[in-house]
């Protein structure tokens, strides 16, 4: 560093530059003027936007936002751990209470027509007509059949 | 020679007896730092309107966030840091472009021996007035980027420590030394013709 010491003995040399006689009497008093002024003068929407802006020029600091990025962590947390059935309950009402309102609502009169058990005999459609098979009598030997429908018609005689 | 203050432990006192609303005590503060400050500030922006007003803007600040103070870092560390941000913000705002006005130079420049050594027989320039001097050197500092001279301001011409002007700057020994280097490559190229 010994080629700066020319530059460094050079700009030392500004430490001799000073204010001007009297500048800090001056200064201290030119000080509490404009505090008096601000208290008395300053709108109060001013102040507080003073306020306002220094407390959050603190604020946003690395600790702060260390402190803010942990509690985040910790609601996200509790979220995702919170029970399951609670999330289902909510989840099964909240799609209920979605659905209600968009499917438009049946009378008595429909939901009998409609039924299922009015239509059905028993069975299959193509089943109906098959006669019940009289196990003792076509049985003649041989494995048992597994209960299809080819297995139950009787075999056609020779 | 540096201008810290000699003892930290009265600035304690003083800031405690501020936080509890003594003014008086925020005075001798204001008193204590002016003096320091303005150097500061004034290496920074080369004009006295400007470093005046500034101030103004800093202990006004100070003294409204002082209940907040906590002691942490020293109250010397926090007041300059305050000054360096906000003459930073000053400086941005202002642009690259002012006018220079040079302040007083007080008579002890005359026995400085840096100051005898470039004005005796070896120097090319010594005959240079003590004006001309101080005005080539402002203008050789406001090539400098705010950065570099930040650090040339705080090094070189207030005398502190790397690590005290890391604490104020928020940044790494490392880089404060960094700075200087390019710092003081740089002003060699612009004083080039004070140099031996």
């Amino acid at each position: 560093m010994s080629e700066f010491n020319d530059i460094q003995r050079l700009i030392r040399l500004k430490r001799h530059e000073q204010p001007p006689q009297g500048f800090v009497d001056d200064f201290v008093a030119s000080l509490h003027e404009r505090q008096r002024s601000e208290m008395l003068q300053g709108s109060a929407r001013g102040l507080l936007w003073e306020r306002v802006t220094t407390y959050f020029a603190d604020l946003l600091n690395p600790k702060w936002a260390w402190a803010g990025a942990t509690a985040m962590a910790l609601l996200m947390s509790a979220w995702m751990m919170r029970p399951a059935g609670t999330a289902s309950q909510q989840v099964a009402q909240s799609n209920h209470a979605a659905t209600s309102s968009l499917v438009a609502k049946e009378d008595n009169a429909d939901v009998k027509r409609n039924l299922i058990s009015r239509h059905y005999g028993g069975g299959f459609a193509d089943e109906q007509n098959v006669q019940p098979v009289n196990f003792t009598q076509s049985f003649q030997g041989g494995v048992q059949n597994a209960g299809f429908k080819g297995d139950l018609e009787p075999l056609p005689s020779p | 020679m540096s201008d810290r203050p000699n003892n930290p432990d009265s600035d304690k006192d003083l800031v405690e007896r501020s936080q509890n609303g003594d003014t008086r005590a925020f005075d001798d503060l204001v008193r204590k730092y002016t003096p320091k400050l303005y150097g500061m500030v004034y290496n920074m922006t080369s004009n006295r309107e400007d470093t005046a007003d500034l101030l103004q803007d800093v202990f006004a600040k100070a003294y409204r966030s002082l209940k907040r103070f906590q002691g942490k870092s020293t109250f010397y560390t926090w007041i300059y840091s305050i000054s360096v941000n906000m003459t930073l913000n000053h400086l941005k705002k202002r642009g690259r472009y002012t006018k220079l006005s040079l302040d007083d130079v007080d008579s002890g420049i005359q026995n400085d021996p840096d100051f005898i050594d470039i004005t005796s027989g070896g120097n090319p320039l010594r005959e240079v007035n003590i004006h001309e001097l101080q005005k080539r050197l402002n203008e050789a500092m406001m090539k400098l980027s705010e950065d570099h001279r930040t650090v040339v301001t705080l090094y070189d011409v207030q005398g502190l420590q790397h690590a005290e002007i890391s604490k104020i700057l928020g940044v790494s020994e490392g880089t404060v030394r960094s700075r200087l280097f390019y710092a003081h490559r740089q002003l060699q190229n612009f004083l080039e013709e004070f140099r031996k």
